[in-house]
């Protein structure tokens, strides 16, 4: 690697906020047409070490740095305006969602062009007549594989699937020709097929010569596409090497950690038997016997479109839920999974077919005739934040949950609390905390303490655990195999996750657009995909080398 | 489907024009006291024979549903009725005095938005923001009638730089037009600075400023149009105080206009002409909503694609 070649290449980067160091003296260099992944945990300080090489640090943090060369330049002391030079003509940003980081208001055409407008042309750096503006910005959307440009380009974001949103936002990350491309979880948003077809660009652009950092939480995402891996936490790079070293020999406990605590598909080619049991007890007997919990027959759901024609979320869905079991709904975002839970959970009435709970009409009657048995299924959601009042403390949030809280008399319902707080992992002293003083793992077992307060016979999760850290995932995971072992509620788990699915699941829906393409026992449908759909979602999943 | 949502629309303005003039009907029945009096004068010495045939006239002595349906049928066909007072059809009225309110109305909505912007686009995100923001506050406290006796005994007793009273030319509408702005401008500038310093939070603004963009860019090409959609939303409020305000600052700065004719019209019991400045009200509210509904669209192309639900579950 001779120096001419060296894109970026720091030395003793350092931010802070005040006196908390967040980024702590880390080193990295970056040549053109290299990938070079910075992967950790959320707070790991791996996004503020990228803003840095734009000069975008949010308001109050410092930068010092021993080194700090952009296309050999030092740019320690730069000015803001020197800073508006780099940023679009030398390092280029690619963040997550292209929903909400492309303008939604601006069509996908001027967003592209803007780099242009502020840098002028890429070559001679001239003002460009808007003729061939529009023409670079056809040329550019081309170049990231986006079909018919000419017309996405007068398109709005809202108007294009996700795939081709973060397409056009790569585009307008690119059309100012950067050597550097910073991309920040840049497939975090997307379905797994999507989130392929998208690394694949990026892999594509930097054989072209491109200059990539990506960063992500995810080892398995990364593993694809980076040359090298740097692993960061609490500021600090703990283990930086080639790719394949790190993920396949680690030898900092942290990267092995999380190694470790990443769910993974196990891989198709492995005979059956080599399937590994889902957590360990976590099939308990009485989920053979019984009559179902839950039981949906032939669901359907329909939505107006805006030009008037109806699309149906969910169509014919059919399936029961026996005491203490776990089925898995997966499929791609706009398949209709949240939409069945929110039919089975009552939230939301059917058009066609019906639900029962126990045995007993559950769709169809009145909420009034619902309120009673409601803590008999529990709703357990991505967001558990949203759904605590803020100023409400965890021991009353939980309580929210008691039947009959209000006849309880306080002691009891203490014990009780206590006794719910201790079944999720939760310290007692947390009880007067607010939610906003709790860590996101912390959240998701208070939002479980008080699903699981009524005694609930099922619980639907809806993609619980996908906010969530690797690691803090895995506990997650655990606790929620452990409350159906010991409590024998049954579980319906949504989630876009087939590597989560497969740890915690028995059996398993596929759904996609409404319709349920293929359903059955895990290791079957995971291992021998019959339909081609599910073949391509099992195929699309990252995995470790 | 569009043509659905346009007919429902008009169907939605016509019903609360058909409100307010029935409300106005409806208020002005029940006060006690007999038009024929009020339009006699409080001096006329008249006979209760001429008195009677003037209400026969007038068809004051028509059952009241069979008064409030040729009152709307006037209505429709565009017929106010005539002022008790001054002898004139009340369009005529209206239509005299419009233009002086509608130039004082245009002065201030122009004068609030030029304040407002520039207190929201160069101070956003500063340090200023609190000294604005005191004087934002301030503005909109203050009752308009004081803003005005201020404005005047500064301006114009004071330093003498505009005309105590009057409408005539430029000079005469900057102290009224100012009177009505200084509020409309404080909670405007406060609506659009939020919403400027939100937009500035989300990550397009990130991304454009990846790209370069320097903060004049980024308020002009991107983040005044997302908070513009907040801002639009006041529209309905700052109707009502260019119409409230016009009643109270013609009156300070004897101006003729709207206002002082609604004045008079309540305080002389001349009611045609009162209902006529009801309906019209509420016209122009239903029109500028439409406007309103208009504008959102064109900045929020996310407005446009509705997805909603068959029976509009959620």
């Amino acid at each position: 690697m001779t120096d001419a070649h060296v894109l970026v290449r720091a030395a003793g980067l350092t931010v802070r906020f005040g006196s908390t160091v967040v980024v702590d003296s880390v080193s990295l260099s970056l040549a053109a047409g290299e990938c070079l992944a910075i992967v950790g945990e959320s707070g790991s300080g791996k996004t503020l070490t990228a803003r840095a090489l734009l000069g975008l640090l949010p308001d109050g943090a410092v930068l010092s740095a021993d080194e700090l060369l952009i296309d050999g330049a030092d740019v320690r002391r730069n000015s803001e305006a020197d800073w508006r030079r780099i940023r679009g003509a030398r390092v280029g940003l690619v963040s997550q969602d292209a929903l909400v980081s492309l303008d939604p208001l601006r069509r996908v055409g001027r967003e592209v062009a803007e780099v242009l407008e502020i840098h002028g042309d890429p070559v001679s750096g001239h003002r460009m007549p808007w003729a061939a503006l529009d023409e670079t910005v056809t040329t550019q959307l081309g170049r990231v594989a986006m079909p018919e440009p000419e017309e996405r380009a007068r398109q709005y974001p809202h108007e294009l699937s996700g795939g081709l949103r973060q397409r056009a936002l790569i585009a307008s990350a690119l059309a100012g020709k950067p050597g550097v491309l910073i991309a920040d979880e840049p497939t975090t948003a997307l379905d797994v097929t999507v989130q392929a077809q998208v690394l694949d660009l990026l892999s594509g652009l930097r054989d072209d010569g491109l200059g990539i950092i990506v960063i992500s939480h995810d080892l398995a995402v990364v593993a694809g596409i980076a040359d090298r891996v740097a692993v960061m936490r609490s500021g600090r790079i703990v283990e930086v090497g080639a790719t394949v070293e790190v993920l396949s020999n680690p030898r900092h406990p942290y990267t092995r950690m999380l190694l470790a605590a990443a769910p993974r598909l196990p891989d198709a080619s492995f005979p059956e038997s080599s399937f590994p049991e889902p957590v360990e007890g976590s099939r308990p007997s009485t989920s053979s016997g019984g009559d179902p919990v839950l039981r949906a027959t032939g669901l359907g759901r329909d939505f107006r479109r805006p030009d008037g024609g109806v699309r149906s979320a969910v169509d014919d869905v059919s399936f029961d839920v026996l005491p203490a079991a776990a089925i898995g709904i997966v499929g791609e975002s706009g398949s209709g999974k949240t939409t069945l839970a929110r039919l089975l959970l009552g939230f939301d009435a059917p058009d066609r077919g019906s639900v029962t709970l126990d045995g007993q009409p559950w769709s169809g009657i009145t909420e009034g005739r619902r309120r009673s048995r409601r803590g008999d299924i529990q709703y357990i959601s991505q967001d558990p934040l949203g759904s605590f009042d803020p100023r409400y403390t965890v021991s009353r949030i939980v309580a929210e949950g008691l039947r009959g809280g209000s006849r309880l008399s306080s002691r009891t319902r203490a014990a009780r609390i206590r006794t719910l707080l201790d079944s999720v992992g939760l310290d007692a002293s947390l009880a007067g905390r607010r939610p906003h003083e709790l860590s996101g793992g912390q959240r998701q077992r208070v939002a479980i303490a008080r699903a699981i307060a009524s005694e609930p016979r099922i619980l639907v999760c809806d993609e619980p655990v996908s906010a969530l850290d690797v690691s803090i995932q895995a506990t997650i995971i655990d606790l929620l195999a452990g409350l159906r072992r010991d409590l024998g509620v049954a579980l319906v788990f949504v989630s876009h996750d087939l590597a989560v699915v497969a740890t915690l699941c028995d059996d398993v829906l596929v759904m996609r657009d409404g319709r349920v393409v293929e359903s059955g026992a895990i290791g079957e449908v995971f291992a021998h995909p019959r339909h081609p759909f599910t073949r391509a979602l099992v195929d699309a999943v990252p995995r470790m080398p | 489907m569009v043509f659905r949502r346009i007919l429902a629309r008009l169907a939605g303005m016509l019903v609360v024009v058909w409100g307010a003039a029935t409300a106005a009907f409806l208020v002005l029945k029940l006060v006690p006291g007999d038009p024929v009096d009020v339009m006699l004068g409080v001096s006329a010495q008249a006979s209760p024979e001429l008195k009677q045939s003037i209400r026969a006239d007038l068809g004051l002595d028509q059952p009241l549903p069979v008064q409030y349906v040729s009152y709307l049928s006037r209505l429709v066909r565009g017929d106010f009725g005539t002022s008790y007072q001054l002898r004139l059809p009340v369009t005529d009225v209206i239509g005299q005095q419009l233009g002086y309110t509608l130039q004082l109305a245009a002065a201030s909505l122009a004068l609030a938005l030029a304040i407002a912007l520039v207190g929201a686009v160069v101070v956003h995100g500063r340090a200023a923001r609190g000294i604005v923001s005191v004087l934002e506050l301030l503005a909109i406290s203050s009752p308009p009638f004081w803003i005005g006796l201020v404005l005047l005994s500064v301006f114009a007793f004071g330093l003498g730089w505009f005309p105590v009273a009057g409408a005539d030319g430029i000079q005469g509408l900057v102290l009224p037009a100012l009177t009505i702005a200084l509020p409309v401008a404080g909670i405007l500038g406060q609506v659009l600075r939020t919403g400027l310093e939100d937009a500035e939070q989300q990550p397009f603004a990130t991304t454009a400023r990846a790209r370069g963009a320097g903060p004049a860019r980024l308020v002009l090409r991107h983040t005044l149009r997302h908070a513009a959609i907040p801002a639009l939303t006041l529209a309905g409020y700052i109707v009502g105080s260019l119409l409230g305000g016009a009643v109270i600052v013609e009156s300070v700065f004897a101006r003729p206009g709207l206002g002082r004719v609604a004045l008079a019209a309540i305080t002389n019991r001349d009611l045609p002409v009162v209902m006529g400045i009801i309906v019209f009200t509420a016209i122009v509210f239903v029109l500028v909503n439409l406007v309103v509904d208009l504008a959102y669209r064109a900045i929020d192309p996310r407005i446009a694609a509705p997805t909603a639900a068959i029976r509009g579950a959620r």
